[in-house]
């Protein structure tokens, strides 16, 4: 595998394009939400993007896992298992900021509100996809199985929080629409821009692993296929 | 892959479902298992839950966790025989639907899950003090929809988990997030109907199971044949 510098490339744009971003978040953006004390309000741009990036992510192992199942390409699969992978780190950042930025707003670290639950459900949902995953190592039918279970998983989120919404209508916690001033949208446009590119790199940098362990897999069979011949 | 004809889809259907139940009618073992399992939660429930307060209040919600649990083992049943007599190949090879093959799987295990309710339902109201009396047949309702729905996501996981090392376990593990709208749905539609109202107050609850239960048979329906394999 020949090195491409284009992928350093877009790395080095990606964490570049981080540090500007969080400069103008601390220190650009002006503050809101008094009742936390102002700095807490900034987790803001961090906790959405990251969960707009993980549905992307998790939106785009649905897509791979169709192409997966219909064309049975192993391109598709490695990356079905890269968006997951990458989308999980994203959305245990969702789940992880949240809390701590509940409890200066809300006044506690959980509820059981419509989104909070759909996030921990599609964070149980996925992780089970990487164990499924690490099970099915060794089975022929790895790329069939688990793209099945990805589109399954996609399938029940919107499911989890349109069904949470209508039976718990009153606990919706979660502010419908936020009404941003226009320095504030900028900085969630430019952060959501960021997290979108972070996401790209690690998605193609996890690819080039998956391909380079299929390769790796592949000579090992052949290696021992050859010590049963000669 | 079809076998043609739609009589060949539902006759292909009927044969599935009753060779599985032809299978546990021998035996038992699988209704047994379910049952003392199913039992045996709602015992540890009793022995959980606080004294103090009425039972009724977590009475709904400890139901429909014990028929999660207790239900696992049945999916994981309902192909652990075949893959123990390597009957999964056969199974993928024969010119028959997929679909048809699953959902006489499904039905097979829906059977058997609601033998499980039928044998639960009344300890579990006698344990959580519950006379349903007039809302018998809305309970029936309501749990008879719930558990259609883990019926046919225990039917496509537990074909995916058939092969795998630790299958109960695995098989658990990716039921649990994927039936949570089931259970909330269920839960407190169970609750409703055990305080006494009519199923028309049921409302989204009912839609949310009669969603989930229609959207989980006919994506499992149609994504089975790709677990089977044979291609």
């Amino acid at each position: 595998m020949r090195p491409r510098y284009w992928d350093s490339a877009l790395l080095a744009l990606a964490a570049v394009g981080m540090l500007l971003v969080i400069h103008r978040i601390v220190l650009v953006t002006p503050v809101a939400q008094k009742e936390a004390g102002y700095v807490a309000q900034k987790i803001f741009y961090f906790h959405v993007c990251s969960a707009w990036t993980s549905f992307l992510a998790f939106f785009v192992a649905a897509i791979a896992a169709v192409g997966s199942l219909r064309t049975s390409r192993p391109g598709w699969d490695h990356t079905v298992e890269s968006a997951i992978e990458t989308g999980m780190v994203f959305c245990t950042l969702v789940v992880m900021t949240g809390p701590i930025w509940a409890k200066p707003v809300w006044g506690t670290y959980w509820r059981a509100e419509p989104r909070l639950l759909s996030f921990m459900v599609m964070w149980f949902a996925y992780a089970g996809f990487l164990v499924l995953r690490q099970a099915l190592a060794t089975s022929s039918r790895r790329a069939q199985i688990s793209a099945v279970y990805a589109i399954i998983a996609s399938i029940n989120v919107p499911l989890v929080y349109f069904s949470v919404r209508m039976i718990d209508k009153s606990r919706q916690l979660h502010p419908r629409r936020i009404g941003l001033a226009p320095a504030m949208r900028q900085t969630l446009y430019q952060t959501l821009a960021v997290f979108t590119l972070l996401w790209l790199v690690l998605l193609i940098l996890r690819y080039r692993i998956a391909v380079l362990q299929a390769a790796q897999a592949g000579r090992r069979l052949a290696r021992r296929m050859e010590g049963l011949d000669g | 892959m079809s076998a043609g004809s739609h009589g060949g889809f539902s006759a292909c259907l009927i044969e599935v479902a009753r060779k599985d139940l032809r299978i546990e009618l021998r035996s038992w073992a699988v209704t047994h298992t379910m049952m003392l399992f199913g039992l045996l939660v709602l015992f540890i429930f009793v022995f959980a839950l606080p004294g103090t307060r009425p039972p009724q209040a977590h009475g709904p919600a400890v139901l429909w966790v014990t028929l999660l649990f207790a239900s696992v083992i049945g999916m994981t049943r309902a192909f652990a025989l075949e893959e123990e007599d390597g009957c999964l190949e056969a199974l993928a090879l024969a010119p028959a639907d997929p679909a048809a093959i699953y959902l006489g799987k499904c039905a097979a295990l829906y059977v058997q899950l609601l033998v499980l309710d039928v044998i639960l339902l009344p300890a579990f109201c006698l344990l959580f003090s519950f006379a349903p009396g007039a809302s018998t047949g809305r309970l029936a309702v309501v749990v008879a929809l719930g558990t259609l729905g883990l019926a046919a996501l225990g039917t496509l996981l537990g074909a995916m988990t058939a092969r795998l090392r630790g299958r109960e376990f695995l098989l658990s593990l990716l039921l649990f997030p994927l039936s949570a709208p089931l259970l909330l749905a269920a839960a407190r539609g169970t609750a409703q109907v055990l305080d006494g109202q009519p199923l028309t107050a049921l409302g989204p609850r009912l839609y949310v199971l009669l969603t989930f239960d229609g959207v989980f048979l006919v994506a499992a329906a149609v994504l089975f044949e790709f677990v089977l394999g044979g291609d």
